[in-house]
């Protein structure tokens, strides 16, 4: 009896060396990667594993969808001549209080959008591209050089007070003189950094253009008729611009496509902004996370990304908003290009938002709306939504405090 | 009856052993297939999210992933095989000229240094050679950092 015991150990020993030898020949699986360049005005990688044949079929689908939805709502130019595609959001933004005929793809991005708008009380709002692009200009008119009687943000490595503003006093080809609320200060130019803030005049220009603008009388009038899809945009200040979700919407439908084809090893990661992932076959001891480092909004500098926490996802997406990479100085202020729709102007009570969930479109477009959410309403939105979103939201907020709304992501806190 | 008992025992003894060559087998070829922890330094230059180069320590590989645009005729980065460097060309100017900064690399010790910089102070250079965390060269807009198994993003 035992020997019959010993023989089935032997033979099944035998049958797992083969099969592990086998299995381990398969060597033309591995990770591919690839960025794309051209799309959402960001870079988009994505890497997965199968063998190079699997790979290059699954890039290429993945590239016709960015492709396709880059077309389809871009708001700074038309569609090429040759298109094949009806309108795209350029060209609705020309074309007001005209009924006009779009494809069914734009068509559901919209429906969608419109639902989210809903869904946040009308934080996330797609009518309001006149004013984003007012605030993207400010950011662009930052001036470049410094000049006596600028006023700069200095930030250094070292353990000094970041973010003090001065006056510029003097400078020369390696010294800059700087004159704070009660103390002058020489500094080396090349040893730090600084942020220059916008003029007064660039600043109360583009507040007296906001002042001006209403979107309240902002209508999107989607209407389908016959498998035929129409849209109708109207009010005097109406621009769509749907930044804010087309990366995470055409993200998720890339995210799908992969899932549909059965590949469980993969990330995409869209501008560093939006990522969507499966698992992750290079922790095989981890379970298979992925390992996302949260870069601190108030101590990052361009050069060194310093992380205040750590997350683990997997089968997850992911999106995430700050003020600490396109924006100007005004004030104390950080103004970068996530306003609100009831003040038009850019908020000041997060730094930065991560949002983990499984919908990145969904996530994409929360992100942006949560962020000018006044405390108050986004708590509140958290407590009615959070679990049939089936969100995980980690807060940073500008007076340097967290706020988490997690419920089984695992995330470290490094700054605690 | 002792004599099964014996060849019982060495049948068990060979049985157990063939299971922890198995097992053994099995982790090794986990270990050394399964792509690993790859362990990799990324060159990075001025406000660029992508790395203009990747050092790769494991499979022992130099990728450029782009070039910069100048109104030299070399093309950079270059990589110089025969010396372990990359070289690109730094922000830093004297008279007018943008500087080389050169980046030596040594797939055995993994481990990356700035060799040549032109600054005022060279810090970067002064950090001589590094095995995790980064190289930030200031004035010449590049940064060299070293990327392990810790994360997969940075966000």
């Amino acid at each position: 009896m035992a020997t019959i015991f010993i023989k089935k150990i032997l033979l099944i020993s035998t049958v797992l060396a083969t099969a592990i030898t086998f299995s381990a020949c398969k060597t033309n699986e591995d990770m591919h990667s690839v960025t794309f360049y051209d799309y959402m005005y960001t870079s988009i990688t994505i890497s997965l594993y199968g063998t190079e044949q699997e790979a290059d079929i699954h890039f290429q689908a993945l590239n016709d969808i960015y492709e396709t939805y880059d077309a389809l709502t871009n708001n700074y130019q038309g569609l090429e001549e040759d298109s094949e595609y009806l309108e795209n959001i350029y060209t609705i933004n020309q074309q007001k209080d005209t009924k006009l005929e779009i494809d069914k793809m734009l068509y559901l991005l919209l429906e969608d959008a419109i639902r989210l708008q809903t869904l946040t009380e009308g934080y996330f709002n797609i009518g309001i591209g006149k004013p984003v692009k007012a605030w993207k200009n400010l950011i662009l008119n930052t001036p470049n050089e410094i000049t006596v009687g600028n006023h700069i943000y200095i930030r250094t490595y070292e353990n000094q007070p970041i973010y003090q503003r001065y006056e510029v006093i003097f400078f020369d080809e390696t010294d800059i003189q700087v004159q704070g609320e009660d103390t002058t200060r020489t500094f080396k130019k090349d040893q730090l950094i600084y942020d220059i803030e916008v003029t007064t005049e660039a600043f109360n220009q583009t507040q007296a253009v906001i002042d001006t603008m209403n979107i309240e009388e902002n209508q999107i009038i989607l209407e389908s008729e016959d498998e035929t899809y129409f849209i109708t945009i109207k009010g005097s200040d109406i621009e769509l611009d749907v930044g804010a979700f087309s990366k995470g919407y055409a993200t998720e439908k890339a995210k799908d496509y992969l899932i549909e084809q059965g590949v469980t090893y993969f990330s995409i990661s869209a501008g560093s902004s939006t990522i969507s992932v499966g698992q992750n076959i290079n922790r095989p001891t981890q379970n298979e996370v992925y390992i996302i480092s949260l870069t601190d909004p108030i101590t990052s500098l361009p050069f060194f990304k310093e992380p205040y926490g750590i997350i683990h996802i997997k089968n997850q997406s992911l999106a995430t908003s700050g003020n600490f990479e396109q924006y100007t100085m005004y004030q104390g202020l950080r103004y970068h290009h996530l306003i609100s729709p009831f003040t038009l102007t850019p908020t000041h009570d997060y730094a930065a938002l991560t949002i983990i969930g499984d919908d990145a479109g969904l996530l994409d477009a929360l992100s942006t709306a949560l962020f000018v959410m006044p405390k108050n309403m986004f708590d509140a939105f958290m407590e009615t939504h959070q679990a049939s979103l089936n969100i995980q939201v980690i807060r940073y907020n500008t007076d340097n405090t967290i706020d988490t709304f997690i419920t089984d992501v695992y995330f470290e806190d490094l700054l605690s | 009856m002792s004599n099964v008992s014996l060849k019982t025992k060495r049948d068990l003894f060979l049985g157990l052993g063939v299971l922890v060559f198995v097992l053994l087998t099995w982790l090794i070829l986990t270990l050394t297939l399964s792509n690993g922890t790859a362990t990799s330094a990324s060159i990075y230059y001025g406000s660029n999210r992508e790395a203009i180069a990747t050092i790769d320590f494991v499979s022992e590989q130099i990728s450029i992933h782009y070039y910069q645009e100048t109104e030299s005729n070399t093309r950079y980065p270059y990589v110089d095989f025969s010396n372990n460097t990359i070289t690109l060309l730094g922000d830093y100017e004297v008279d007018g000229m943008r500087q080389e900064v050169v980046i030596t690399y040594d797939f055995e010790k993994q481990s990356v240094q700035i060799k040549e910089e032109q600054s005022p102070y060279n810090v970067c250079s002064k950090q001589g050679e590094i095995t995790s965390g980064a190289l930030i060269c200031l004035p010449n807009s590049v940064r060299v950092e070293f990327k392990n198994a810790e994360e997969d993003f940075i966000l």
